[in-house]
């Protein structure tokens, strides 16, 4: 069922009308609400997101036991003119949660998002990177719990990334959902910007094994699809944090997802002006590239990758450069 | 002399360095004030408050160096790759740099220059972090803090030559603001909110100019000296939120704001705030009338709205908050 959650009108052009999909039985759980497109530039969550409603509509209503609501884009607006915040005001929608009903544009789509999301169980909110950064499919929590550790390896995804929050995310959606309900999810995947076509499929699917994991569709819905991959589950301190030491154009030597030894060069830093390389980036650890710089100007301190150790965690990483990142809050 | 420096240099991608310079007027000794502008590329009333602050201070500096008891140090442009092309982000990352404190001192740029801020002017006395607003919105000079700084802050506050010293709830809380973190640190920082953005405005901005200074002398900063005229010298109102001192309008209809009262003029129940029309089917759509008498604040010149859009606020007559609230 498709249904209208907010409509505004402009004083210019048609209304802005954002729309969630309802899918199951209205008082089934579990409840599991996918939002994407908070960002009007990260098209692989809402082609991702899409392709879920396209999936979903295909199926029996006896293939679906719980609820699940979609959300395919929030920031309406910004995705019809790639920008990342609320084109009119430059707002990132969000940092406006819980919202309010009677506030700014930015605020009423937050409190109508708010409320579509009262009683999930669970949440998935899909984003890709910014423009600057490329990632491999990931999971990002934000609670520390275990059992939720647990269900996150459900999506079957290369990496989950257990975050702490820092102030920068008091008023992020899926922050302020994991402080009610702990089983809530970053799903991030490629770039701003563009459909990173391979990566969208495989959080399609991670998705449809996360609802067959926790029983919002019956088994073997998605028996067509791979079985995913046994997540590598990290926190900061099992991440090499890879940044620019000096100003330049960067120059990769590796592509995202990529193993890498210890040592190994990712990437030179080289002067637009006259060639000279200016810093020259080795990997500061073993393990894969889960995320790499895909814009090449870049200043000194700039994120230009960040290594997922596939060391044992016993083996002591010994890393020049470790600490958390604000990048990409 | 006055020295100019950086307190950041970031060399850019091709030839040119960012720098986060600093005039500072004094040798260090004495109380220490600090004036900062342009966080936000797209307010320029601050770089024009400190012109007149600089310009004045120089030529007290050759005539009268005898007068300068403290420290002052000037900062108009932190934000100045966006001031150079008006936008109120750090180009390039989309970074706001009043939600970055209190930065990181290893990260990119945009959190870079914030912690170079807070750790320079960690240990100033007061701090004034002058801003415009932003493109949208029209507002009378005013100070802006919290209600736990308040105590403190308004007595400096009120030397200021400003129109609206306006107290907000606990609830409106930023941690990622400038003022907030300098305020814990000890530094008494007001926060100037006065016109609009990408303009500057000269009258206000003299006004300012002429507070800051009368606030340098009642502190001990400047002595024996003869200072310009304070040109309006009525007192500050105090608004706070929690005696629910303000009155918000808000737009009922999406469309065409036309702003009709002026700031600051008296308001009184049922004058015209102004009204909001469809262009294209040339239809008037709403007309927002006071309810109550009072003085706009807040208005809106950028006439395209949504609904829920501020379109003005209102300080409530009140003889409760007439300056002596300190």
């Amino acid at each position: 069922m498709r249904e209208e959650i907010l409509r505004i009108p402009s004083a210019t052009r048609e209304d802005l009308v954002l729309t969630a999909f309802h899918f199951g039985n209205p008082t089934a759980k579990p409840h599991v609400a996918i939002v994407a497109g908070l960002h009007g530039d990260e098209y692989n969550g809402v082609y991702a997101a899409a392709q879920m409603v396209h999936r979903l509509t295909a199926l029996k209503p006896e293939q679906i036991p719980g609820r699940i609501t979609i959300i395919p884009a929030v920031n309406v607006f910004g995705l019809n003119t790639g920008s990342r915040f609320w084109p009119f005001d430059d707002t990132d929608i969000n940092r406006m949660f819980p919202g309010y009903a009677l506030g700014e544009t930015t605020q009423r789509i937050a409190a109508s998002v708010t409320a579509a999301l009262r009683d999930a169980t669970h949440l998935i909110d899909i984003h890709a990177s910014n423009s600057a950064l490329r990632e491999v499919p990931q999971v990002r929590l934000y609670d520390q719990d275990l059992s939720v550790v647990e269900e996150a390896r459900s999506f079957g995804l290369p990496f989950v990334w257990r975050r702490l929050p820092s102030a920068a995310v008091a008023n992020q959606m899926t922050y302020l959902f994991s402080k009610r309900t702990p089983n809530a999810y970053i799903l991030q995947a490629g770039s701003a910007g563009r459909i990173n076509k391979g990566f969208v499929q495989d959080v399609v699917e991670g998705i449809g094994r996360f609802l067959t994991h926790v029983s919002a569709v019956a088994p073997g819905t998605f028996a067509n699809d791979s079985n995913g991959t046994e997540s590598i589950v990290l926190d900061s301190t099992r991440i090499g944090f890879c940044y620019a030491l000096d100003a330049g154009i960067f120059v990769t030597a590796v592509s995202t997802g990529d193993p890498i030894e210890e040592g190994d060069l990712i990437g030179e830093i080289v002067s637009p002006l006259d060639g000279t390389v200016r810093a020259t980036l080795l990997s500061p650890i073993t393990g894969i590239v889960m995320t790499l710089r895909v814009s090449p100007v870049v200043y000194d301190n700039d994120l230009l990758a960040r290594i997922a150790s596939t060391e044992p965690e016993s083996h002591p990483i010994k890393i020049r450069s470790l600490r958390e990142d604000f990048e990409m809050q | 002399m006055s020295d100019i420096f950086s307190i950041l240099d970031i060399r850019m991608p091709m030839s040119e360095t960012y720098r986060l310079l600093c005039n500072r007027y004094g040798n260090g000794q004495g109380p220490r004030v600090a004036v900062v502008a342009g966080i936000h590329g797209d307010e320029f009333n601050g770089l024009g408050v400190c012109y007149q602050l600089t310009a004045f201070l120089n030529k007290l500096e050759r005539e009268n160096p005898e007068a300068l008891r403290g420290t002052i140090d000037i900062l108009p442009g932190v934000n100045a790759i966006a001031l150079d092309n008006g936008s109120r982000y750090w180009p390039s990352y989309d970074a706001d740099l009043n939600r970055r404190f209190p930065g990181n001192p290893e990260g990119s740029p945009p959190h870079r220059a914030p912690a170079a801020l807070l750790d320079f002017l960690s240990g100033t006395d007061i701090c004034i972090d002058i801003h415009a607003s932003n493109i949208y919105l029209q507002e009378a000079s005013q100070v802006r803090m919290l209600d736990r700084f308040s105590p403190e802050l308004i007595p400096l506050a009120q030397h200021l030559n400003l129109q609206v010293i306006w107290v907000h709830a606990a609830s409106t809380v930023l941690e990622t603001t400038l003022s907030y973190n300098l305020n814990i640190r000890n530094t008494k920082t007001l926060v100037v909110e006065m016109g609009i953005g990408l303009r500057y405005e000269d009258g206000i901005c003299t006004a300012l100019f002429e507070g800051i200074l009368a606030l340098l002398k009642a502190k001990g900063v400047l002595a024996n000296v003869d200072l310009p005229e304070i040109h309006a010298p009525e007192p500050p109102i105090i608004a706070t939120d929690k005696n629910k001192d303000v009155h918000y309008f808000n737009a009922k209809h999406s469309g065409f704001f036309v702003s009709i009262a002026p700031l600051w003029v008296p308001i009184h129940p049922g004058d015209l705030i102004g009204y909001i029309v469809d262009p294209l089917g040339g239809k008037l759509l709403e007309e927002i009338k006071s309810p109550k008498a009072g003085r706009l604040f807040t208005t809106r010149p950028f006439p395209m709205v949504y609904e829920g859009s501020l379109v003005g606020r209102l300080l409530l007559d009140s003889d409760k908050s007439r300056g002596e609230a300190a």
